[in-house]
């Protein structure tokens, strides 16, 4: 979500979208010609622009724009439709009917909960400068100052979106990655304890994590105090929508959760095929149309780059679906719905951090690599290794997330028609100069650090509600099914 | 439940009970032919179970699962003696796809019928 073309440095900006599109495209010659005048009349309108722009502005309520709060707030509308009802159907359709509203109970009340934690302290511990770049300050707790006329930075010089927009977009990644978690360990979960973990998980990893990689004072204010931000925003790591924050946070997590929760009762034993593949397609269907609010909305505004990001986040969907489901043709004979939903959400998992920076036709190509690869660690690894990662959060969603991750400092290179990344040290922003094996390297850097910060954390905390509340319940009620023992009703009475 | 006044009742009646495993999608099929030929009622219900056919195999993300029991779906017809054979012919005939699941009839006499609305009993009942 970090570094890209900003607005006001708009003659640069365009040019270098014209450019992308030259390379991506094999532009015809009357495609150049109107990217090249697209370009003359943007240098025009930045040359104006360019003279006017304020430094560290103290009043910014003029520099906010209707179309981008309006984008802003139905992208948050449509995170919240990723969790409830996308997650919790894909989710709930691949478990057995007598947990299905065990796992859609645990992601409502997640992302109810989350909703309640990031307003009273989890928006100001990610969002505001901390005495570390590794956790925000309590400033904003409770939304102190956060009103009505208080606006915060997009990634252009000069544009601003009104903070409770902010917020409350930032709001919903906060409930959709706990979310993640449970599909680890589903069916197998007190749902107390569950909800318990989930509070301390928030403050002590994610929180932290979405401070280190998405903080910062904004371009208008960078390049005046350099350190204002975050650790791994410092450090240069790319990460448009958040693949190391949502994606590989939430999957190393739901790990270690379901290696110290063990496996299910009869694990390998009994059969344990989903319940209704039908809830599963429409569950990932809704988190594909979510995910254009994830990651096009990670812009914070609605412009050329959030095309991109829209664009991208389509074309390695529709990859990463063929891609596993020609793999399964291949392996099984038979291309199953399951194999294509599955597909899909690594596709959309894949190119999350790589939305804003990479091209259309690089997409293409991340989206049909990555699902070999969770295909190997869902079906292959998995088995051989004899996890019961119940919905395969870690082989969808932190492998594919590791892959997007990476790969997203090949994508993001000019010379592969990506959008590169803005050194925000200088006002006004200016393109970074982009050194490819450099930026992988940061991005492996950015990766580890999440493992360790999340793995590690994850599981203290599992250990502690676990000797604390108990997380597992009772083989009786494991095998009752958690709907009836947990919630006190079932999912269908036909 | 022995019928109360016993007046309907046709001592010795000859009648027989058949029950029928067919292939689901058949199901229509017989229905339609068996009212052709007068059968006026049958019960049907849906079963699982094995025979000679194989199971399937079905693939979750890589994890195998083979079932062995086949959904069936399962007739009970009561009938006259003298509508039997032809009963179990039709069923023969048209539930056949001549591959093996295409299921069994199996023929048992029938001791008793009664109508619980009116009391008949005997093939009166049927």
């Amino acid at each position: 979500m970090i570094r890209k073309i900003a607005y006001g440095a708009g003659a640069i900006g365009a040019s270098l979208f014209a450019a992308t599109a030259a390379f991506a495209q094999e532009a015809t010659a009357a495609a150049t010609d109107a990217a090249t005048s697209a370009a003359a009349a943007a240098t025009t309108a930045a040359a104006t622009a360019t003279s006017t722009l304020i430094a560290a502005p103290t009043d910014t309520a003029a520099m906010v724009n209707k179309g981008d709060t309006a984008w802003m707030l139905v992208s948050s509308a449509l995170v919240l439709m990723m969790s409830i009802p996308g997650l919790a159907l894909f989710y709930g359709g691949l478990v057995r009917t007598k947990n299905m509203l065990s796992v859609c109970m645990q992601v409502f009340m997640i992302v109810s909960i989350a909703g309640l934690v990031w307003a009273c302290w989890g928006y100001s511990l990610a969002f505001t400068g901390g005495s570390t770049p590794f956790v925000g300050g309590l400033s904003k707790a409770f939304l102190m100052g956060v009103t009505g006329s208080s606006n915060a930075a997009t990634f252009s010089n000069n544009v601003y979106i009104p903070e409770l927009v902010y917020m409350v977009f930032q709001m919903t990644f906060a409930m959709i990655t706990p979310a993640l978690i449970v599909g680890a360990f589903a069916e197998r979960v007190k749902f107390t304890p569950l909800m318990i973990f989930m509070v301390l998980w928030m403050t002590v990893v994610y929180f932290p994590i979405a401070h280190m990689v998405w903080y910062w004072a904004g371009p208008d204010f960078l390049a005046a105090n350099p350190s204002d931000a975050g650790y791994l925003f410092q450090l240069g790591a790319l990460d448009f929508a958040g693949g190391t924050v949502v994606h590989i946070n939430a999957g190393i997590a739901g790990l270690v959760g379901c290696l110290m929760i063990g496996k299910r009762v009869g694990f390998g034993k009994e059969a344990t095929p989903p319940h209704s593949l039908t809830m599963t397609m429409i569950g990932a269907s809704l988190l594909w149309v979510g995910w254009f609010g994830f990651n096009a909305g990670s812009n914070l505004e609605a412009n050329g780059v959030t095309g991109v990001a829209f664009v991208n986040t389509m074309l390695a969907t529709c990859a990463a679906a063929v891609s596993w489901s020609v793999i399964e043709q291949l392996h099984h004979g038979k291309p199953s719905m399951l194999g294509g939903a599955t597909g899909a959400v690594a596709g959309l998992v894949a190119i999350t951090p790589a939305s804003g920076f990479g091209a259309p036709m690089t997409s293409i190509v991340l989206g049909l690599l990555v699902s070999p690869v969770c295909y190997f660690f869902v079906s292959v690894v998995k088995n051989k290794l004899k996890y019961d990662d119940t919905l395969d959060v870690f082989g969808v969603h932190c492998v594919g997330g590791i892959f997007g991750a990476i790969a997203t400092g090949i994508v993001a290179d000019p010379a592969l028609g990506g959008q590169g990344f803005f050194d925000y040290t200088k006002f006004p922003a200016v393109p970074g100069t982009y050194d490819m094996a450099a930026q992988v390297v940061i991005q492996i850097k950015a990766v580890l650090l999440t493992l360790v910060w999340s793995g590690v954390g994850s599981a203290v905390l599992y250990f502690i509600v676990d000797k604390v509340f108990g997380l597992r319940p009772t083989e009786e009620a494991e095998r009752e099914g958690l709907d009836i023992t947990e919630h006190g009703e079932r999912a269908y009475n036909y | 439940m022995a019928a109360g006044n016993g007046t309907g009742r046709l001592q010795g009646a000859q009648m027989k009970f058949i029950i029928a495993i067919i292939k689901p999608f058949k199901l229509d099929e017989v229905r339609e032919a068996l009212g052709a030929i007068g059968v006026a009622g049958m019960t049907v219900s849906e079963v699982k179970g094995f025979g000679r056919q194989k199971g399937q195999t079905e693939i979750y993300r890589g994890a195998e699962y083979s079932t062995n029991m086949l959904p069936k779906v399962k007739l009970e017809i009561a009938a006259a003696d003298s509508l039997a054979p032809q009963i179990v012919e039709t069923i023969q005939q048209v539930a056949s796809t001549e591959a093996i699941g295409d299921g069994k009839i199996f023929v048992l006499d029938l001791a008793e019928a009664v109508r619980i609305r009116t009391g008949e009993a005997g093939d009166t009942a049927l």
